[in-house]
């Protein structure tokens, strides 16, 4: 079992290592877009505008309690709901498909890790480890929004609640990484289709699934003149940029059981397609 | 002596070509056998299929497992270098090593350091810098520093200079072989591996068409470079293989009494090339 851990953690860093640009660098631009996009407000603001602003946030702060103030920085986090979902979908298309690119494909075979170990330890990045880089950016910003809001309003020599606010900031950053697990768990069909095409596809792997993906909505509207599938992709889509559900609920939901179900089925589709796919 | 491998009736398609033909191997443990085919015979699907890469029809059993039903569980007695630039190009070898110590039980770091100390790769380039030279040097010294009872090689030396060809071969011969491992290498490249091996299979067009221990060979298989005034009586035994070399006819027999060659000319053991050679172009004649 400890060795089964052991290998099972030197894949996690091997993923991380080798994608560690596009973990890091996606959720860095928006992070600094964000603050760009805040200093220019704030510098385009007349300096009255500014102060009118400053009291009401500060007022608000003092006044809402903790629960209820959560929603500052729930919706300061939403720009990063799509550039995590971004970040997966390039990385889980990609992951398998490398191995074979660059013919390393081989040399991972040629190691004592089974082909279920190595998908789940892309299933394990997608769900757990990028949203926690993506958190990672997003309480600096956080922070940072924190420290300007304190430094404003003492140039106003308007009250602040610092603490509060680093509170906040913590409050809405745990939010938004169990928000990004939990949809990671919720959306296991696309992330077992996406793996499935890495694992099948010998050329552009994302074409391959986008396309498939059309090719079942046109499938289903033409022999069942349904749009369930149409539906279910734009619920999904609605979800990831405003749902904040409930966590235990959706958790324990038969809604989730039958994406783990679905998801487990294409995930074992990847792991069979990566085995003797060389 | 006990079959590390032992196939029966091996056989895999890909559409309407046979890469593998009902194939029947027997290595036994400790030895150091050669699988011997042209390009395309079905040389890297066999050791596909001994390695559990590809799925295919037939009985196979390597180390006492099914590769089928358990690849990960072999690769712990099993290493194989399939050619030379599979190992992942965006890691350093620092990494390389910390990756396989993580993963592999078998693993001995410090034999890995010490088989690396004596080359000239860094340890903080990424491999994709290193030449194709080093990146196999340090594959070998990866698979070196693993307490495998099977070594699988396919093609290993492909695309390397002459110098590193040989290097190759004797750090497999003094750094790792001890009479106990078994190594199976595959190549077209006869010669550059005649002189290590003890047993030989040649494959051809999916099928295994000799097998057979490289000391058993030199009893069976006889040349002969034929006098002039000899040549009709060479032809009347049947020779295997003929050819002409300057001036003067070769033939390889099989089974042949050596007492008989003798009265034809100077009879020697061939060279697995051109025993090679003789068993793949034939020239009509059959073995007896």
């Amino acid at each position: 079992m400890r060795i089964e851990l052991q290998r099972f953690g030197a894949l996690l860093r091997k993923e991380f290592i080798e994608h560690r640009n596009l973990f890091v660098v996606t959720p860095a631009v928006f992070s600094l877009l964000m603050l760009l996009v805040g200093y220019l407000i704030v510098l385009a603001l007349p300096e009255s505008n500014e102060r009118v602003l400053l009291e009401q946030a500060s007022s608000l702060l003092l006044d809402l309690p903790l629960r209820s103030a959560t929603i500052f920085p729930v919706l300061l986090s939403a720009p990063f709901a799509p550039a995590l979902f971004l970040t997966s979908i390039i990385y889980l298309t990609v992951c398998l498909y490398q191995d074979r690119k660059d013919r390393s494909f081989l040399f991972w075979q040629s190691m004592p890790v089974s082909d279920w170990q190595a998908v789940l330890a892309r299933v394990v990045t997608t769900v757990f480890v990028i949203p926690a880089i993506a958190a990672g950016f997003l309480l600096i910003c956080l922070l940072a929004l924190a420290l300007w809001l304190q430094f404003a309003a003492s140039r106003f020599d308007l009250p602040f609640a610092f603490g509060k606010t680093l509170l906040l900031a913590l409050d809405g950053t745990v939010l938004f990484y169990c928000f990004a697990w939990l949809h990671g768990l919720l959306f296991m069909p696309i992330i077992g289709w996406f793996l499935l095409f890495s694992a099948w596809s010998r050329r552009v792997p994302f074409l391959w699934a986008v396309g498939a993906l059309c090719v079942l909505a046109l499938l289903e509207a033409w022999l069942l003149d349904s749009i369930y599938f149409v539906y279910w992709m734009n619920w999904s889509a609605r979800e990831l940029v405003l749902g904040y559900p409930d966590i235990f609920s959706t958790l324990f939901s038969y809604d989730m059981l039958i994406a783990l179900a679905l998801g487990g089925v294409l995930l074992w589709g990847a792991a069979s397609m990566r085995r003797f796919n060389d | 002596m006990e079959n590390i491998v032992a196939t029966r009736g091996l056989e895999k398609s890909y559409g309407r070509l046979k890469a593998l033909d009902g194939v029947d191997l027997a290595i036994s443990a400790g030895s150091i056998s050669g699988l011997i085919g042209p390009n395309g015979a079905g040389k890297t699907t066999a050791l596909k299929a001994l390695l559990g890469l590809i799925d295919v029809r037939g009985e196979l059993e390597v180390a006492g497992m099914d590769p089928r039903a358990a690849r990960h569980k072999l690769m712990e007695e099993v290493c194989f270098i399939a050619d030379v630039g599979i190992l992942p190009g965006w890691m350093t070898s620092r990494r390389l090593l910390d990756y396989v110590e993580a993963v592999h039980s078998r693993f001995d770091r410090a034999r890995a350091e010490r088989l690396l100390a004596g080359t000239s790769i860094p340890a903080d380039k990424k491999i994709r810098a290193l030449s194709k030279g080093m990146i196999t040097q340090l594959h070998l010294s990866v698979v070196m520093a693993i307490d495998a009872s099977l070594l699988v090689l396919d093609e290993p030396t492909i695309g390397l200079d002459i110098m590193y060809r040989k290097t190759f071969y004797d750090r497999l011969l003094n750094d790792y072989y001890d009479g106990r491992r078994t190594i199976v290498i595959s190549t077209h490249q006869v010669e550059e591996i005649e002189h290590l091996l003890t047993h030989l299979l040649f494959i051809d067009k999916g099928r295994i068409v000799l097998d057979m221990p490289v000391e058993e060979m030199a009893e069976r298989y006889i040349e002969v470079s034929v006098e002039p005034e000899r040549r009709e009586q060479a032809l009347r035994l049947g020779p295997l293989h003929t050819r002409e070399l300057l001036g003067r006819l070769v033939c390889i027999y099989a089974g042949v009494d050596r007492r008989q060659l003798e009265e034809l000319g100077e009879p020697r053991t061939p060279a697995v090339a051109d025993l090679f050679v003789a068993k793949l172009a034939g020239d009509g004649h059959h073995e007896n």
